[in-house]
């Protein structure tokens, strides 16, 4: 017996040392997520938020409309941008307006995957911090096959200097036009490969960030980026008809760009996203709309 | 549950210490733990299959007990083929019937004949081949006098049913196993720190060799028409080191578990890839299942006491039933095949017992005659694999007509350098190590503290960095 106590003693205690370095680092991510949301809070001149998902990313460059602040990241479905509003609000961001990114791609079922599914482990430990405890243990029970990979973007995402936790605007692309194969692999992914329907997910979260805005009387906006003509006109019809439908039901201010006309050099290859020079192009045309109407 | 899992990284060390705290010292009590754990543990499978492998552990102990009391050789006969043939019936049924029906289809219609056979929608129960083999192993050796039959229905059950071996071996003996089950078991902390050690060895061969490789290999094989030679040769190398992580880092797994219990398994591999020839190579892969054939099929048969001809014909036969033993497919039959054809010089020559001894023992480096011998003996089984591997016998086929093409000697177009470097840290490992029973038994034992234990975080970093999706292994489905 005392052989076997020794054996649980030292196997612990071999355990114990990565547990503890992994926690440390989580806390330590902890409070760097803490630290930026803080910077937001006393930054008092912001009063515009851009938020979503790499369509606004990429689409609208924050330093070139003032008291601004750029927030999306990539594959950022509206269940964490819920979430991340209720982080800002509850840390004491005081904003006027957001702006969310609104696209018929929002509302398809292509996303939950990055929620719940196998692409939860590398999107999901972007929020990991800001997410309730609830959400936190269901992103743990929904990565439980892939835990060692999930805790490790957690780390691995703690550690990169880029601003993983909020977001701001990145776009790599320059100069690059839309072409029309890598516009049908994505229109492939997001709407046509026979199993997309409407996500019942994306669109309870879309009304549940509706009534939080409402709640703290912030001005919600819909911004709609541009979209390649070919890759547009190939949606098919139920998305539109929901992307609408939702629109009027919460009787909501939309910016569309989609039919903005733009230089071929402003796409990148999908056709989904703007290019760097589209970028300047479509906040150009923001600013202008902001400074004629709601910025005043 | 698979090993690589977090549920079984939680199920684990609560049997552990329900073995070993709750049930102790008192075997009767460990046993029945044993049994409704593994039952447990096969039933997050597929909880309905459970009725089968309890049904072939009743039938197998009862036939066992019958033949034992039997009377007449005529009874001990009866009891024993009809064990022999219900066992026998479950695999065909749910392994072989559908080839057998399809095959068939296809043979007539070579002859213009159009048949369309019934065929059967059913999964295959995971393990079948393994247990169904535990129970064969029991009932030949009581039939042969070897064994008496064992009268507790629990202590048998833990030896069919087992849950480090239940899925994918090792392919157990009664013999063997049975006397550990029913003898009392004292923790040994050096047993335990070695299964430990073993389990850790395993992970990393499933989850950072097997799992890394399997990407790059399965990219290749499902769209190898548009690769180049070369390209398809690395493909059949990944594919060749995917295999023996997957199956090698199972047994490693299971045979660590089995110790953290008191319990030894049968070793199941050995270094296959540092052997000169193939004949080694089958002493030194899947030892269990060649040791099955050996003793219940090729002995049986005459094995080599008959002359050439008669040693030719059993390993024909054994190399067939082997590759069939893998899977309802041609590929599997060619590849059995191909190894018997790989086997045969060593079996007319007499020299299939050269390389009993480990490769270049005592010394750091092989010879050159040794280096190219293991070499050669490493690529004869990458080309068999490339069967093993195919989902046809017509794929297999192209691919090994795309390697030999005229691309062979261009730069592959997929190099991934990481795997590279992690499979030559593997294969350093398991070369110094090559002495032991598993490759990390004995490295640094006589170091500082600081390096062992270093070596341990550093795969448990590795295991950890590469986990993704607790793959399944490749011989479940066997």
């Amino acid at each position: 017996m005392a052989n076997i106590k020794v054996f649980i003693k030292k196997v612990s205690f071999f355990l114990s040392i990565p547990i503890i370095l992994v926690s440390i680092i989580l806390a330590f991510t902890n409070r760097k997520v803490e630290k930026i949301i803080s910077g937001l809070n006393k930054d008092q001149s912001i009063k515009m938020l851009f938020m979503g998902d790499s369509h606004i990313q990429k689409g609208i460059i924050d330093s070139l409309i003032p008291n601004s602040a750029n927030v999306a990241q990539n594959s950022e479905s509206f269940y964490f941008t819920y979430f991340k509003i209720k982080k800002l609000f509850k840390s004491g961001v005081k904003v006027k307006s957001i702006y969310l990114g609104y696209s018929y791609h929002s509302i398809s079922n292509y996303y939950e995957d990055f929620i719940f599914g196998q692409n939860s482990k590398f999107i999901a430990p972007k929020y990991f911090f800001i997410l309730p405890n609830k959400q936190k243990i269901k992103m743990f029970v929904s990565n439980r096959d892939n835990l060692g990979l999930f805790v490790l973007n957690i780390i691995k995402d703690g550690l990169n200097p880029y601003n993983y936790y909020i977001g701001q605007y990145a776009n790599k692309f320059k100069n690059t036009k839309a072409n029309k194969s890598s516009m049908d692999k994505r229109l492939e992914l997001q709407y046509l490969d026979g199993l997309n329907e409407i996500s019942a997910i994306n669109c309870h979260y879309f009304n549940a960030i509706l009534e939080l805005c409402r709640q703290n009387e912030v001005q919600l906006v819909l911004v709609n980026t541009p979209l390649h003509p070919y890759y547009k006109a190939k949606i098919p019809s139920k998305f539109v008809g929901k992307y609408e439908e939702l629109i009027k039901i919460g009787k909501l201010q939309v910016i569309n760009f989609n039919d903005l006309k733009l230089e071929p050099n402003s796409f990148i290859p999908d056709g989904d996203h703007v290019s760097s020079e589209g970028a300047i192009l479509t906040t150009n045309e923001l600013y202008k709309i902001l400074n004629k109407t709601i910025v005043k | 549950m698979v090993f690589n899992s977090i549920s079984f990284a939680i199920f684990l060390p609560i049997v552990f210490l329900l073995y070993w705290f709750v049930s102790n010292k008192n075997r009767k009590i460990q046993n029945l733990l044993l049994l409704t754990s593994s039952y447990f543990f096969y039933a997050c499978w597929d909880w309905r299959f459970l009725f089968l492998l309890i049904f072939s552990t009743a039938l197998d102990f009862f036939t066992g007990s019958k033949m034992e009391t039997a009377k007449t050789v005529a009874s001990k006969k009866f009891w024993f083929w009809l064990s022999i043939s219900i066992n026998i019936s479950f695999l065909g049924v749910f392994k072989y019937y559908n080839f057998f029906a399809e095959s068939f289809a296809d043979i007539m219609g070579n002859f213009g004949l159009q048949v369309n056979p019934f065929t059967l929608k059913v999964i295959l129960p995971v393990g079948i081949s393994f247990y169904t083999f535990h129970g064969l192993s029991y009932v030949i050796d009581i039939f042969k006098n070897r064994i008496k039959a064992e009268h507790d229905f629990i202590d048998y059950a833990v030896f069919v049913s087992f849950f480090p071996l239940l899925v994918a071996g090792p392919i157990e003996r009664a013999t063997h196993l049975l006397p550990q089950i029913k003898k009392e078991r004292n923790f040994d902390y050096q047993k335990a720190v070695n299964g430990l050690k073993q389990i850790l060895w395993g992970l990393f061969k499933k989850i950072v060799i097997a799992d890394q490789c399997a990407q790059y290999a399965n990219a290749i094989f499902d769209d190898y028409s548009n690769h180049s030679g070369s390209t398809l040769l690395l493909g059949a190398i990944f594919f060749s080191f995917q295999i023996y992580g997957d199956f090698s880092g199972y047994s490693d797994i299971a045979l660590g578990t089995a110790r953290l219990f008191g319990i030894e398994l049968l070793r199941n591999f050995a270094f296959p890839y540092f052997s000169r020839d193939i004949a080694e190579f089958w002493r030194r892969w899947h030892i269990s299942l060649s040791s099955w054939f050996r003793d219940y099929l090729y002995f049986p048969l005459g094995g080599s006491s008959g002359g050439t001809w008669m040693k030719i014909r059993n390993t024909f036969l054994i190399f067939l039933v082997s590759g069939f033993w893998h899977g309802a497919n041609w590929t599997f039959i060619v590849w059995g095949l191909l190894n018997a054809i790989y086997i045969m010089p060593s079996i007319i020559f007499n020299t299939n017992r050269n390389h009993i001894d480990i490769v270049a023992k005592g010394n750091y480096l092989p010879s050159i005659r040794e280096f190219f011998m293991m070499l050669s003996t490493f690529f004869l089984t990458v080309f068999a694999w490339i069967f093993f591997r195919s989902a046809s016998l017509s794929d297999g086929f192209s691919f090994i007509k795309g390697i030999f093409s005229s691309s062979l000697f261009s730069i592959p177009s997929i190099h991934p350098l990481d795997l590279f470097i992690l499979l030559l840290i593997f294969l350093t490992i398991e070369w110094l190590g090559r002495a032991s029973q598993f490759a990390i038994e004995n490295t640094f034992e006589k170091s500082s503290n600081f390096l062992r234990y270093g070596l341990y975080y550093l795969l448990l970093v590795a295991i950890f960095f590469y986990n993704s999706a607790g793959q399944q292994f490749i011989y479940f489905q066997f």
